[in-house]
């Protein structure tokens, strides 16, 4: 039962991590292009 | 690592790749220049084929005083020696005609002409041909590994040595491909020339996702040499490799996706940011010296005739951080987390490929195909995630994702044709134009299923591995 609890938390945290700095990334390559979109 | 050779043999090595897998690039550029009536690409090309045809000369002199020690070595067979010295010898005649040839062409006042530039590709392609048959012969001298017979009790746990020699030739693309694609790099930023600019970044897009298929062979390469094992061949030899390639693996990562970024933004803003140019110049150059690295480490693996009496050569198969990364990804805890990652990254990539692909293929007319280009950097991150993933994932049992998993060869086998295929999506002038109600080309088309069969053959590989 931990050890599950235990993955369950790590699958959480790592993929909050990688996915939010992913988020971050595109976020502000999108933005960085916006004021040139047509 | 001694980058300066202290024998004719790494000489011989290190400046004979030139002629040959460097000869492919300066012809992809020549091509491109000749495409986009880019003269800046198409002079360039004339200087690197002259400076080609002056490798003819240490190409030829370490060859013939290689040929010398291997002819006092039993194990080299003097045919085999002679055959290579002979079409070798052929091959530098064709390339020193290509490189005069082109030196003329670049002297002559004005525009060289539609033959002249037709009559210089026709060379440049002959002696590539030549020069790819010279490099087969070169492997038979010394890697006697690739004609090694396992006995029948071998078999069974034996991997084809078929991924050694495929492994060698690979790996060649990155790293002489980095040297000249930065020398083109260079060439355009000194020039200011987009297009070259252009053609360079792309390049750089296309070597950084090779560096796939060039770890997965090399982990099956190292199956193939260890077990049953080759006394000749260390295990910690191989690790201390492996242990490079993967920062190799970072290097042109960061390099990858910094130069596709820069292609996709001079899409919308019309020009390049001389910063994000320079950040990539920064990557390539940093990249391309572990790569040296990376290259010299897999060279002592099985050239005993460049070791020198300095070279303290590792000899523990437990010390680095391949192995470290090995057991600890084996541990639940650790697999379970980036495997849930990968998967993320996959949804993300057929999704992104999904839109893009069915706006090419007709649906959604009303939709400008810039609008859908907006989304591709959801893809290109979503790889190199997944790249980032996979590869910690093959490392908790590369033994049966490499050589037991059968769709495990063609999963890494679309990942680079699919993803040098959507380049295609963001140098494209005329998919650029394509405004909402407007139909794509056909050559458009044919690209847009190409990807989408990739990245579909991708996951429904990926999804098999267990069962097949």
């Amino acid at each position: 039962m931990t050890n599950s609890v235990n993955i369950l938390l790590m699958v959480l945290a790592v993929n909050a991590c990688v996915l939010a700095a992913a988020f971050v990334a595109l976020y502000r390559l999108n933005k960085a292009v916006d004021q040139f979109d047509r | 690592m001694h980058l300066i050779p202290q024998s004719w043999s790494h000489l011989h090595i290190l400046v004979s790749v030139f002629p040959s897998v460097g000869l492919l690039f300066v012809l992809g550029f020549y091509i491109t220049g000749l495409v986009t009536k880019n003269e800046v690409i198409k002079r360039s090309c004339f200087v690197l084929f002259a400076i080609l045809a002056l490798l003819a000369i240490p190409t030829y002199l370490s060859g013939v005083r290689s040929m010398d020690v291997f002819s006092q070595d039993p194990k080299v067979t003097q045919s085999v020696l002679n055959a290579h010295y002979g079409w070798g010898l052929g091959a530098l005649a064709v390339l020193v005609i290509t490189g005069a040839y082109a030196l003329i062409e670049l002297w002559r006042t004005g525009k060289p002409s539609e033959q002249a530039l037709t009559v210089l590709l026709g060379l440049a392609a002959a002696t590539f041909i030549l020069m790819t048959v010279v490099d087969e012969m070169g492997w038979e001298i010394n890697h006697h590994e690739l004609q090694r017979v396992v006995t029948p009790a071998q078999l069974a746990t034996a991997t084809p040595q078929a991924w050694s020699h495929v492994h060698m030739i690979l790996n060649h693309f990155p790293t002489v491909g980095f040297v000249m694609a930065l020398t083109f790099y260079v060439i355009a930023l000194v020039a200011n020339n987009d297009g070259l600019k252009r053609a360079s970044l792309a390049t750089f897009v296309i070597l950084s996702i090779v560096g796939v298929p060039t770890y997965v062979t090399g982990a099956a390469a190292m199956w193939a040499l260890t077990v049953p094992p080759i006394p000749e061949i260390s295990k910690a030899v191989i690790n201390a490799h492996r242990d490079m390639a993967l920062w190799t693996l970072f290097g042109l990562g960061f390099t990858g996706v910094a130069a596709w970024i820069e292609v996709w933004r001079y899409r919308y803003i019309g020009r390049f940011s001389q910063t994000s140019l320079y950040l990539v110049l920064a990557f390539a150059i940093i990249t391309l010296g572990i790569m040296a690295e990376t290259g010299h480490r897999g060279g002592q693996i099985n050239h005993p005739e460049i070791h020198v009496a300095t070279d303290v050569l590792p000899t523990d198969p437990t010390a680095g951080i391949s192995p470290a990364l090995e057991l600890l990804i084996n541990n639940v805890i650790w697999f379970v987390p980036w495997q849930t990652v990968h998967f993320f990254g996959f949804t993300l990539i057929f999704a992104t490929v999904l839109i893009v692909v069915l706006r090419i293929l007709g649906f959604w007319k009303g939709v400008p195909f810039s609008a859908v280009h907006r989304l591709l950097p959801i893809g290109v991150l979503a790889v190199a995630m997944n790249v980032f993933t996979g590869m910690l994932m093959m490392l908790a049992d590369t033994y049966r994702y490499v050589v037991n998993d059968y769709t495990f060869a063609p999963k890494i086998a679309f990942i680079p044709i699919g993803a040098t295929a959507i380049l295609y999506f963001s140098l494209s002038d005329r998919l650029w134009k394509l405004k909402a109600g407007e139909d794509a080309p056909p050559l458009a088309k044919a690209v847009a299923i190409l990807v989408l069969v990739c990245w579909a053959g991708v996951i429904a590989c990926g999804r098999l591995l267990p069962y097949l």
